[in-house]
């Protein structure tokens, strides 16, 4: 995985030094925690699955997936069709198949802008008092007093659907958790010794934050986007499965569940099939972050 | 103790005082007007709507006034019970909402006692079997319980007891005053289908935290001195395994209530949860604004409650 190699042991680099002691590496040692288990791997060789997926889908996909095929509507999972096909003879298969590139897509581009707007903020909250720590994380509370999916749905529905649109919305109801678990890990490891040496030594308050206190918050944030990943998936087939969403013919897998539902007695795979790929990829990813936590740190367990 | 609780109240009385502040902004500055909304789905259906009646309309609502003055005069309307009036249904909107309500809190309270007594009853049970096949089977339901949506457990529900089985009716609500075996058949899949996150992290939560409370050196001295197995089990572990579990009943109220917007449209139930999609859906903003500010309002004070009864049941909180 990532390389990690001083992560959560700040003190490895001493040791290493130390030549009577056995060399000790932090990032073998996170390795072997990680693949000693069975369903973080699980976790991972989902992932790459569906990773492999999006990146070749144009080719693996047997059907172009906005094609209709109006004299083939609705026919059961058969040779040529392996899943079937939709209410206006759309290959299920096909359409599945890039729905995953408009979910990893959602998925990555969502974590990566709350995770740096959040950890920014959260870092901020933590190095300043009185004034900007309250306004930043009273305003965090009152956020998290939301039911995420109702903070993405509201500012989804006002904004109104289309890819860009979902992506704030989702982004919105994301980003309290990572100011405050960010805040949380900082304020923290503000305390240990390393970071009181630095100042000592007179380092600027933004190189301890950059330089110090950021390395090392580097473990719970990794573990938070692992997981943040699926949980955003999760959260857009949700959105899209209430109809507000990606604009159609663009294939998603929430609203293909919400299509297939109208022929659940007849053709009960049109909901089921896109249903199973959301809960597999969500559990892959949920799957690794908990083996990347119990590798990188097992002292996150309940924090992140 | 008395100093924390008055600590709390006034930090969740920021909180709410934050939340109606979001929520009013978020209603207000984001795009779509719910006046051009009134004036296009009114009378003013025919013709293009006219600027003068736009800006009567908007001297009537109060809402040529800057925006501050407009979120007193909202907070103000709020005190009285005044909501406003909802534009598709012509009707109060603390009306609609006080008639879903009970609905919504029905299936709300059955679902957070469901997934609390046997999400913890799991837990503990992994715990105390940690390694064989039970803890195993368990432990991997529980993890996909927090992966599986909501909606697609429900469908596959459907089809299974509604579809093929015929064992329970699908969708709709009965309240359980009326007929209490239909109201009780009726809310068997919706109220699994909300509880299921939180039972399943229940679990998980509780596992994990009752593994760490066993390893304690406390756990070890009770067993040194001969303690019975019940004895230590009931007193000493799930007592101090469960605190964790106490934390996060407010995060369990705001996943119900989030997941009542789904599963009430799902099931086609009649309350708050479906009443916010459908206005959504329909640009009906105020019912919007009112039924968010509830559920979070609920929230809100479910977290003031948890955090005074975790400062009752965790001393150390309290000097924090």
């Amino acid at each position: 995985m990532a390389g990690s190699s001083n992560s959560g042991a700040p003190f490895s680099d001493a040791v290493a030094m130390d030549v009577t002691v056995k060399k000790y590496s932090e990032f073998k040692r996170t390795v072997s925690v990680f693949f000693g288990r069975p369903l973080p791997i699980v976790g991972l060789v989902i992932i790459s699955i569906f990773i492999i997926i999006t990146i070749f889908g144009p080719w693996i996909a047997p059907y172009d997936p906005l094609e209709m095929d109006v004299m083939n509507s609705l026919a059961h999972p058969s040779s040529q069709h392996l899943l079937g096909t939709d209410e206006i003879g759309r290959d299920t298969l096909s359409r599945l198949i890039y729905g995953a590139r408009t979910s990893l897509f959602i998925g990555i581009m969502v974590i990566s802008v709350s995770v740096a707007i959040g950890v920014f903020l959260g870092l901020v909250a933590a190095n300043s008092s009185g004034v900007p720590h309250h306004i930043i994380m009273r305003i965090t509370d009152g956020l998290m007093a939301f039911p995420s999916i109702l903070l993405a749905l509201l500012v989804a529905g006002l904004l109104g659907g289309g890819l860009q649109n979902i992506i704030i919305a989702l982004t919105v109801g994301m980003i309290a958790p990572v100011i405050r678990i960010t805040c949380g890990m900082a304020l923290s490891v503000k305390e240990n010794d390393y970071v009181i040496a630095a100042r000592t030594i007179g380092a600027s308050k933004m190189r301890i934050m950059l330089s110090e206190i950021l390395p090392n918050c580097f473990a719970p944030i990794l573990v938070m986007m692992t997981m943040g990943i699926g949980s955003v998936i999760l959260a857009e087939a949700g959105l899209s499965f209430l109809g507000v969403g990606i604009t159609p013919p663009t294939p998603v897998w929430g609203r293909m569940v919400n299509d297939g539902y109208k022929f659940l007695l007849t053709n009960p795979e049109q909901s089921f099939a896109p249903g199973l790929a959301v809960m597999l990829v969500v559990f892959g990813f949920n799957m690794m972050g908990d083996g990347l936590r119990d590798a990188l740190d097992p002292r996150l367990r309940g924090v992140v | 103790m008395v100093g924390y609780i008055i600590r709390r109240l006034f930090m969740g009385l920021i909180v709410i005082i934050v939340v109606t502040i979001l929520v009013f902004l978020l209603i207000r500055l984001l795009p779509g007007d719910p006046l051009l909304v009134y004036l296009t789905q009114q009378q003013y259906r025919d013709t293009l709507y006219d600027p003068a009646q736009l800006a009567q309309l908007q001297q009537r609502f109060g809402l040529d006034k800057p925006l501050p003055v407009q979120y007193i005069s909202w907070i103000g309307g709020m005190f009285r019970g005044d909501f406003g009036e909802s534009i598709t249904y012509q009707q109060p909107v603390s009306k609609l909402i006080s008639q879903r309500m009970p609905v919504t809190l029905y299936l709300s309270i059955i679902g957070a006692i469901f997934a609390t007594v046997v999400g913890i009853g799991f837990g503990i049970i992994c715990a105390l079997r940690r390694g064989t096949w039970l803890d195993t089977v368990l432990t991997f339901l529980a993890n996909i319980g927090i992966t599986v949506p909501s909606f697609w457990a429900a469908i596959l529900l459907i089809y299974l007891f509604g579809l093929k089985l015929h064992w329970v009716p699908i969708g709709g609500y009965t309240s359980p005053f009326e007929d209490f075996l239909l109201s009780t058949r009726r809310i068997v899949l919706p109220v699994f289908c909300m509880a299921l996150f939180g039972l399943a992290a229940n679990t998980r939560l509780t596992r994990s935290c009752m593994l760490e409370v066993i390893a304690q050196d406390y756990i070890r001295t009770a067993w040194a001195k001969g303690l019975k197995e019940r004895v230590i089990v009931l007193r000493h572990t799930i007592k101090n395994g469960l605190i964790p579990i106490v934390a996060n009943i407010g995060f369990l109220v705001a996943g119900l209530f989030g997941g009542s917007v789904i599963i009430e449209t799902l099931f086609n139930i009649n309350g708050v949860g479906r009443l916010l999609t459908t206005a959504l859906l329909g640009q009906d903003y105020l019912i919007v604004q009112a039924s968010t500010l509830l559920f979070v309002g609920l929230i809100t004070f479910t977290n003031i409650a948890v955090d005074i009864s975790y400062g009752w049941l965790d001393p150390r909180i309290r000097y924090e």
